[in-house]
């Protein structure tokens, strides 16, 4: 099938890059790294990590509860964009799903590194307690990593279809995957309806998931943790840090690829706008948080806010302020300044904002027990800091992998966009506007007798 | 490759989601029935299975409809 201008899509399968090559290079330097790390951590146990008595919890549950939240990037938004019919959806949805099911994989896998005998996890399996906040974070996280893929893979059967019908290396690949799709009326019936169902699903699992992950906290009585608001607050944070994520991962490949055709400026400024709305909705939970605890006045809550706010953790929390609401209004409110280098500047910030966001969370709470032990400290080793860093190469890698293998644009979709979604939007515009009669898409019902 | 094991390898994938989702509901039916026996709330394992389990079996009916649908109206 000829593609026409759309055959740009297919580049990152048909061509590689020297530079794309070397990159693979060095993030595969930084997975044996952290391969060899682990398996020091393996050996001599958590002795290794800066985890200590009181603060048991240190980088690997920060990266946890950071790696899930960058999750809803994914997912989540394009269910919403889908659902609600937003037609300049179809270049990000692609990359936004595989944001979410690389994400959540390695995110997964971080309360098992954080396990000093991973082997007690068979104990989950066998003697589990159900009520207990931890088993629903593994229930929930597996629940959401099955159905996000499910969404991925579902709307990327045109594709795989496309690219068994035009041969090659890994036709057989294609064939398998292709589930005997052959772009009749029927078929595409058959998976409309079955997406429209996983976006209805996947929504509120998404949801469900950081919440879920905020009860690991707010369940306990632990000053700084012990929070009504931190359900929200976590998924608030997370689809900010996930929204910034997908930007990131956007403006790299529209640079490396050359798509400026299909990722334009209307794009960045519409997820920069959104961005913008994340950055207000974020301040504004941060602000509630904090100033209950110190209103409140709680000696044990007041020892954990003043040991972020001027003790050793000061640095971090105003860092964490700055990245996080700062930078993005001053360079997302006006738009003028909304251009895709400030984009990217806002959204690196909040990827970094977010993470001192987690460890804000996590540390103090810990470093500041009710019972009357010393300030604790966490300082983090090289194990730790060689596992973040394979954690963010094997992320590196699976896109790397993906978009080799299938297109990271849906290509299917676009197509769609240019015929059927053209009078789609057309026809919806025009049913919103008075005098609309009855058409074919999004006609209003006639106010009669029901049924009529 | 030919047609057959094209579509044995397709049937094995969707039984092997099949059978995890399965699998999470006897795994979840197994904690119920733990927390039941120690007495130890199982009231709530049984609130929070109730949410989870049917949305790994909603899911795998869902790739079951694709699979077969797609085929029944392939022409």
């Amino acid at each position: 099938m000829d593609l026409g201008d759309d055959e740009r899509l297919l580049m990152p399968i048909l061509h590689g890059s020297g530079k794309l090559y070397l990159l693979v290079v060095l993030m595969l330097g930084l997975v044996a790294n952290m391969v060899w790390a682990y398996w020091g951590q393996l050996v001599h146990g958590l002795g290794k990590t800066g985890m200590d008595h009181p603060v048991s919890w240190g980088f690997y549950i920060i990266n946890f509860v950071f790696f899930i939240g960058i999750s809803h990037a994914g997912t989540l938004i394009s269910a919403i964009l889908r659902l609600s019919n937003a037609e300049w959806r179809r270049p990000i949805t692609r990359m936004a799903e595989v944001i979410t099911a690389i994400v959540l994989l390695i995110g997964g896998i971080h309360p098992i590194i954080d396990l000093g005998r991973p082997d007690r996890l068979l104990n989950i399996f066998r003697s589990g307690r159900l009520q207990s906040p931890l088993l629903w974070d593994v229930t929930s996280i597996s629940a959401y990593f099955m159905a996000s893929t499910v969404y991925l893979f579902l709307p990327l059967i045109p594709d795989i279809a496309l690219l068994r019908d035009r041969g090659g290396r890994l036709n057989w690949l294609y064939r398998i995957l292709s589930w005997g799709y052959h772009d009749t009326p029927g078929q595409k019936r058959v998976l409309e309806r079955a997406l429209t169902v996983m976006m209805v699903i996947v929504i509120p699992i998404a949801v469900s998931v950081h919440t879920v992950i905020s009860y690991i906290f707010a369940m306990t009585l632990q000053p700084g943790w012990h929070s009504m608001i931190f359900g929200p607050y976590f998924v608030c944070g997370a689809i900010f840090s996930g929204i910034a994520a997908l930007l990131i991962v956007m403006i790299a490949f529209r640079s490396a690829f050359h798509l400026e055709d299909y990722l334009k400026p209307i794009h960045f400024s519409y997820l920069g706008k959104l961005l913008l709305i994340m950055s207000l909705l974020w301040f504004y939970f941060t602000f509630s948080e904090y100033l209950t605890a110190v209103y409140g006045n709680e000696p044990q809550e007041i020892r954990v806010v003043m040991y972020k706010f001027t003790g050793t953790y000061a640095p971090f929390f105003w860092g964490m302020l700055f990245l996080n609401f700062i930078v993005p209004v001053s360079l997302l409110s006006s738009p003028r300044l909304r251009t895709i280098p400030s984009v990217l500047t806002a959204s690196i910030c909040v990827v970094i904002g977010m993470w001192l966001e987690r460890l804000i969370i996590v540390v103090p709470s810990l470093a500041n027990p009710r019972l009357p032990y010393r300030t604790g400290i966490y300082v983090p080793t090289y194990t730790e800091w060689s596992l973040f860093a394979g954690a963010v190469a094997l992320f590196v890698l699976g896109f790397i992998l993906f978009a080799k293998l299938f297109p990271l644009i849906s290509v299917w979709e676009i197509r769609d966009g240019r015929g059927e979604g053209l009078e789609n939007a057309t026809e919806r515009i025009k049913s919103y506007l008075p005098g609309y009669e009855p058409g074919t898409v999004g006609a209003p019902v006639s106010e009669g007798e029901p049924g009529q | 490759m030919k047609d057959k094991i094209v579509f044995a390898v397709q049937l094995g994938t969707l039984s092997g989601i099949w059978f995890f989702s399965i699998g999470v509901v006897v795994w979840v039916i197994h904690l119920v029935r733990l927390a039941a026996t120690l007495h130890d709330m199982p009231g709530g394992s049984l609130g929070i299975s109730i949410v989870a389990a049917p949305i790994f079996v909603t899911v795998a009916i869902v790739l079951t409809y694709v699979f077969f649908g797609m085929r029944r109206v392939r022409d």
